[in-house]
């Protein structure tokens, strides 16, 4: 019974996610066609334009068929928090980047998310191995499904760096607000406590994966999934000590 | 004969025969009886005239059995006058009576073979005299060997006498001199003096350490040597420029030789020198060599950064990921995570009110401050960076970013230029000139990924310089070093562009710690507070020993020119030459005896950057009594390269005996030259008068 109430607004919200990120240009009157243009123009040039914030982040397109794009409202809010909380000025709405791209090293940060399947091809492997190696982060969040598909592509892009757990001593969870036991938990759906497991080089994690904790869906708006405020903050603050992290180390 | 000579000799006969021709025809009257005889005569005179002119020689060649001959080499040098012959002789004295005089070893040795005798210092001469008058101020072995191996050629000599005390002035080394022997005929070798200790202090080495810390205990080891005093205690006597001095004494060995150590404190950073010297002896005849001096680097305690930035952002990071790979430098990171909270990274993390309270916050050796506005800053941060900033204790870096136009005023005003607005837009970096203070790698800056933004940089201060530009020419990297004080402006705060780069090669990464790790450097390494530190290795030179000064200067210097004073005069100005970073150099010009001060004046485009002098005394004796002690080794390796032996001056008299005696086929020749002689002369004015007498008793004068 818990179950189906509990799946059933996340099937909605997927599909909402969906409807909303596949809209989002194709809601746009032909006048703005042009402004849009110019603006998607620059953004792909990789850098900013005159008097925009320097940093920007990245959601990232995966292959294999996965939702990428789920919680559509997640990754803007959260940097509307850090923009609001911190001192670092970051552009408001994520770009999107493909693990292939060159782009993706315009990015400092990385999120991706979803339910389903992920692939990352072997060119795909080794361009996001050498953004990370050079000084890259990825934040990958298991929204629900993603576990069995993401750990198989791990060990295609780390094949000699295993997947470490980090204790809750790690500064990834104190280095602005304080999780003394860990990360959050948002949804529940295996049952157990949140993990969260780190890619390691050089002492600093530069791939961060969140697993059962359901962190993407606590940065969502309020009304999205109508969780406690309290917890909506816990997943915020997380989000903001993650971005902090990522530009600290 | 050569083809002048048989030219000569053409011309006179041909001219004979034409006045012979004539001369004939005049004697038509005599007889048949007198004509012959006149005309034989006079056939003959042009016949030795044209000899005469032709210059005949003849040369008669002989083999007799005998010793082959020897060559005498004796030093003439001025150590010859040292007394440490037995019974208190001077080498020269004990060589002019045993060897030289009438009845001497080498008039015996005279009497079976040829004995050639040469002197030698800086020159190896025939010996035109049975005395060794006064020599040189140098001796010479590459020079001497040299044209020993040309005598020994000519004269095909069996055996080489060399005296000596074997002391090259000129720094030939015993291995140098073996070769340079090698080739000549068994050289026989008698080492000159040591026989009575001379009174010598000589100061063989100063061990003291180039850079230190403040605080540390500075361990200074001397060795010196007094020949004369085996068992006693010889005082050296230390100053330092720090205030320190004092005496330590030094026990010398049965070898001559002593050690001594002395310790003092480090007690302010900066460049100083150490002074040594020993105490005079009586008697001692010279004192040119008794001291020595060393520069000594006192550095900060511990070279720290503090880094403190308003927010995280990539360059941060980047940037603290290689300011941790420095050795022995510690980093203390503040980050202003929110606008009212400090965070300090520790192993855990802390807030901190006030910036100021940062751990080593007032001890840092250098500050780097990013994307900081005024209020982002207390009142004592910013008071305490200026402080120590203007006073030269630490140096300051601001990097680029929005705020970092908005730094506040004390620290605005310790940069190196105003920084203007900042704008996101695309930099391309031209490749930096390679040169100091940063000597970047230019060959690494080709192509290297855009920045992203920067702020204008404009309105240079003195002293400062820029050392990378965009490739519009906008300052990128400013750099100022004036007076005591370092500051530095980095423009963008995105060169971790350069190693978040798809680029497949290295290079751009290799160009950001190129950057980055030089100006850590740069900021790290304390400028000295004065911009000149002359110094000369000695405290006493010899009248025409090649004196060299040396300047160490800070960075700004440009140009240094030293005047030589005496008693307040101008003697001498030279400029000194580069001789590598911070470092000019010059040559003393050979000064008559006396007490000199060196005057140093350091210049950057006309400006007057500082001053430095020292004292230094230049003694009349000769460079070859700064060494009393024969130098064996040497004579050894020339008498070993040869086939010799050495033979001490006590086996003098017996020397005969010791060299090759047996006799050998040796081929001679004699050179007989008749025009040289008068003979010839004397026949052909005899030949004439005999044709006057003739003619004048035939009637025909």
């Amino acid at each position: 019974m818990s179950m189906t109430q509990e799946t059933r607004p996340r099937l909605l919200a997927h599909e909402r996610d969906r409807r909303a990120a596949s809209g989002r240009l194709g809601g746009l009157r032909p006048r703005r066609l042009g402004f849009v243009s110019a603006l998607v123009l620059v953004l792909a040039s990789g850098l900013p334009a005159e008097g925009q914030a320097a940093l920007k982040v990245a959601r990232l397109k995966y292959g294999g068929g996965g939702d990428w794009y789920a919680n559509p409202t997640g990754i803007p809010r959260l940097l509307a928090e850090v923009r609001k909380r911190t001192t670092i000025d970051v552009a408001p709405q994520p770009d999107t980047v493909e693990p292939g791209s060159p782009r993706l090293f315009d990015y400092a940060l990385l999120f991706a998310t979803g339910h389903g399947n992920i692939v990352f091809t072997l060119a795909e492997c080794e361009n996001l191995r050498q953004y990370l190696l050079k000084g890259g982060f990825l934040h990958v969040d298991d929204n629900y499904g993603l576990d069995k598909a993401f750990r198989r592509e791990v060990k295609k892009l780390f094949p000699d760096r295993p997947l470490v757990e980090l204790p809750h001593s790690h500064p990834i969870y104190h280095c602005l607000y304080s999780f003394p036991a860990g990360l959050p938990k948002i949804h529940e759906h295996h049952g157990g406590p949140p993990h969260g497991y780190g890619i390691i080089h050089e002492g600093r994690v530069i791939l961060f994966y969140t697993y059962n904790t359901d962190i993407n869906d606590g940065w969502e708006a309020p009304e999205v999934h109508n969780d406690p405020p309290e917890l909506l903050e816990q997943a915020l603050r997380m989000g903001v000590n993650i971005v902090v992290y990522a530009l600290t180390h | 004969m050569s083809v002048t000579q048989l030219l000569w000799a053409g011309t006179v006969l041909a001219i004979g025969i034409v006045l012979l021709v004539l001369g004939l025809r005049r004697l038509g009257g005599l007889s048949l009886r007198r004509r012959v005889a006149l005309g034989g005569l006079r056939t003959v005179l042009v016949i030795l005239a044209a000899g005469l002119a032709a210059g005949p020689v003849w040369v008669h060649r002989q083999v007799v059995h005998e010793p082959r001959p020897v060559l005498a080499a004796i030093d003439c040098s001025d150590s010859m006058d040292l007394p440490d012959m037995p019974d208190g002789k001077t080498r020269r004295e004990a060589l002019n009576q045993q060897l030289l005089s009438a009845g001497g070893v080498l008039d015996r040795l005279a009497v079976d073979r040829e004995v050639e005798a040469y002197r030698f210092s800086d020159l190896l001469l025939p010996l035109a005299a049975r005395t060794l008058s006064s020599g040189g101020s140098t001796t010479n072995f590459s020079v001497a060997l040299s044209q020993l191996q040309a005598e020994a050629g000519r004269s095909g000599a069996g055996a080489i006498l060399l005296l000596s005390d074997g002391v090259d002035t000129e720094g030939l080394t015993a291995p140098y001199a073996g070769r340079a022997a090698r080739g000549l005929p068994p050289v026989f070798a008698v080492p000159l003096g040591g026989h009575v200790a001379m009174p010598n202090r000589v100061l063989l080495g100063l061990r003291c350490p180039r850079r230190v810390r403040v605080g540390d205990q500075v361990l200074v080891t001397v060795l010196a040597s007094s020949p004369t005093e085996p068992s006693k205690e010889v005082a050296v006597q230390w100053q330092t420029s720090l205030g320190s001095a004092g005496t330590a004494l030094a026990v010398v060995g049965a070898d001559g030789t002593g050690r001594a150590e002395f310790r003092f404190s480090a007690a302010k950073p900066g460049r100083h020198r150490v002074a040594v010297a020993l105490a005079p002896l009586a008697g001692e005849i010279t004192q040119a060599d008794n001291g020595q001096v060393a520069l000594l680097d006192v550095l900060p305690a511990e070279r720290s950064i503090v880094y403190l930035d308003g927010s995280p952002r990539p360059e941060m990071a980047a940037l603290r990921r290689l300011l941790g790979s420095l050795k022995d430098v510690k980093v203390t990171l503040a980050v202003r995570k929110t606008p009212s909270v400090w965070s300090q990274e520790l192993p855990v993390r802390r807030q901190l009110g006030d910036v100021a309270t940062a751990q080593g916050f007032e001890a840092a050796t250098a500050y780097i401050l990013g994307n900081l506005p005024a209020e982002g800053l207390s009142a004592k941060a910013r008071s305490v960076v200026a402080r120590r900033v203007q006073a030269g204790e630490a140096a300051i870096l601001v990097l680029g970013g929005p705020a970092s136009a908005r730094l506040p005023a004390e620290i605005q005003g310790l940069l190196p230029c105003n920084i203007g607005a900042y704008q996101s837009r695309a930099v391309f970096v031209a490749p930096p000139r390679s040169g100091p203070p940063l000597e970047l790698n230019s060959s690494l800056w080709q192509g290297l990924p855009a920045l992203a933004g920067a702020n204008g940089l404009g309105g240079l201060r003195l002293g400062s310089r820029v050392a990378v530009t965009a490739s519009d020419g906008a300052a990128l990297v400013v750099l100022r070093d004036d007076a005591a004080m370092r500051s530095a402006v980095v423009a963008t705060d995105t060169t971790y562009r350069w190693i978040l780069s798809s680029a497949a090669d290295q290079r751009s990464q290799a160009a950001h710690r190129d950057l980055w790790l030089k100006l850590a450097a740069w900021l790290l390494t304390p400028r000295p507070s004065r911009a000149i530190t002359l110094f000369t290795d000695r405290l006493t030179a010899l009248a025409g020993d090649p004196v060299r000064v040396t300047a160490e200067v800070r960075p700004d210097v440009e140009t240094v020119s030293l005047d030589v004073l005496s008693n307040g005069q101008v003697v001498t100005n030279l400029t000194m030459a580069s001789a590598g970073p911070g470092c000019k150099q010059a040559r003393l010009p050979v000064l008559q005896p006396g007490q000199y001060v060196l005057r140093g004046e350091a210049r950057d485009k006309g400006t007057r950057l500082g001053v430095d002098q020292l004292g230094i005394e230049i003694e009349a004796t000769s460079r070859e009594w700064r060494w009393t002690r024969p130098e064996r080794a040497l004579l050894e390796a020339v008498a070993a390269a040869t086939g010799g032996r050495v033979v001490e001056w006590e086996q003098l008299e017996s020397l005969p005996d010791l060299l090759p005696s047996e006799p050998q086929a040796v081929s001679k020749s004699r050179r007989i030259d008749p025009a040289r002689g008068l003979g010839l002369g004397l026949l052909v004015t005899a030949l004439l008068v005999a044709d006057w007498l003739l003619r004048r008793r035939w009637g025909m004068i």
